[in-house]
């Protein structure tokens, strides 16, 4: 919270890169941007976004860990859990 | 026989078309792309976001290199790099351009932060997308070879865009990379990347405009000069660029400068920064808020208390109540607002 691009993603793939593949991470950022942005990551990254929930300014997201590049289309368009 | 197998070319991605499509003519060929990106701490894009004005549209605002990661599907690595970047920026070996732009000393500082990179992860070579006589300080071909000569990068950076008009390099003449299928583009149009995005079918790119650069900015600029003169606290990686982004700026003493918002966001910033810090405004007015840097005395306390005065909506009115606080601190000071003349004479 109170980070700004690219901070999360950075923080994302630093934290990311310890987990196991299967694992999913949940990012908590109040940067409405972050829901662009990491999609976009996860499709060049591939790991999987699994979509977000929001909670007043706190938007929680959701991340699983992919040890294989995805398609280009994976994470394409942003989905809410709500 | 495929010499393109198990090669894999680390290239600087800045989400531009000639960066997206340089990497694009390698993967055409095999090659396996790993994507970077520093963050420097001066991309007006991340200083616009961090400011969070309302109703900014998030995709006008989004990080265009992983966009551009994401459409080509490879990853984009972010790298931190403020710290260690401000260095060049502050005393740059071949010079600024126009502005406090080092760009020379930029690319050599990101190439050989790729090299290092390139290094830990097994890759074979580096590749960007400048193009040959782009831009007029660092993309001349003198420019070229400096920046990858300083890099230490002699024979391993490859520019796909314009490898017909510099010399062979060393994936070309190890096989990994077939020249015959890299470009000539040369200078300022945009005709040969656009017929090649239109080969590659890649729609969708952000309209070139000099980069996002703050540092490439007269007003910026002048401001960070100031800055630096005034040996003013400064951390890259902080809010403090992009306070330099907000506000009309003016120095009213050697140690003394002020920030004076120009809207309801940029107050709401400056709003963030007030803790330790005078602050003033005009109670029950349409006022900015104005937030000092340095240690103001009575004087100096009175002369920005006009500034916000002169800012507020009471501005024609002869004399204006300011309150001037501090943490705890709080006082009311009673000034005619600031003339425009003597404004323009402390303005940054």
């Amino acid at each position: 919270m109170g980070f700004f691009c690219p901070i999360p993603i950075i923080k994302t793939n630093a934290r990311i890169r310890g987990m196991q593949e299967g694992e999913t991470l949940e990012v908590i950022s109040d940067d409405r941007v972050i829901l662009v942005d990491l999609p976009n990551w996860c499709r060049g990254t591939g790991h999987e976004y699994l979509g977000y929930l929001e909670d007043e300014r706190e938007i929680h997201l959701f991340v699983k860990k992919r040890g294989r590049k995805a398609s280009p289309s994976q994470g394409k368009e942003r989905e809410s859990l709500k | 026989m495929k010499t393109s197998e198990g090669i894999k070319a680390l290239g600087l991605i800045s989400g531009g078309l000639d960066s997206t499509l340089a990497a694009k003519v390698l993967m055409e060929q095999g090659i396996e792309v790993h994507g970077l990106n520093f963050s420097t701490g001066f991309c007006s894009n991340d200083q616009r976001r961090a400011l969070g004005r309302a109703g900014e549209e998030p995709h006008r605002l989004r990080n265009e290199a992983l966009r551009a990661g994401a459409d080509l599907g490879i990853e984009v690595e972010i790298v931190p790099v403020e710290k260690d970047y401000f260095g060049i920026v502050v005393n740059p070996k071949f010079g600024h351009g126009a502005h406090m732009n080092p760009c020379i000393d930029c690319r050599i500082f990101m190439l050989k932060k790729a090299k290092d990179r390139m290094d830990q992860v097994g890759g074979h070579f580096l590749f960007t997308g400048e193009v040959l006589g782009q831009r007029p300080m660092s993309q001349h071909l003198a420019a070229l070879q400096t920046i990858e000569k300083e890099a230490g990068l002699e024979g391993l950076l490859l520019r796909p865009l314009s490898a017909h008009h510099l010399p062979e390099t060393i994936p070309e003449k190890k096989g990994w990379v077939d020249r015959a299928r890299l470009l000539a583009i040369a200078g300022r149009s945009r005709r040969g990347q656009l017929a090649l995005a239109q080969t590659f079918q890649i729609a969708e790119f952000p309209q070139p405009s000099g980069g996002c650069c703050s540092l490439t900015d007269d007003t910026f600029s002048r401001r960070l000069r100031d800055v630096l003169d005034h040996q003013v606290p400064f951390e890259p990686g902080t809010q403090d660029p992009v306070l330099l982004k907000v506000g009309r700026h003016f120095r009213v003493s050697h140690q003394v400068k002020l920030v004076v918002g120009r809207d309801e966001t940029e107050n709401q910033f400056l709003e963030r920064l007030r803790r330790g810090r005078w602050c003033f405004e005009v109670p029950d007015a349409g006022s900015p808020l104005v937030l000092v840097q340095g240690e103001p005395d009575d004087e100096l306390r009175k002369l920005i208390a006009a500034i916000a005065a002169r800012y507020s909506s009471r501005r024609s009115e002869r004399l204006v109540e300011v309150q001037a606080s501090k943490d705890e601190r709080s006082e009311m000071i009673r000034v005619a607002p600031a003339a425009d003349t003597f404004l323009e004479q402390c303005r940054i």
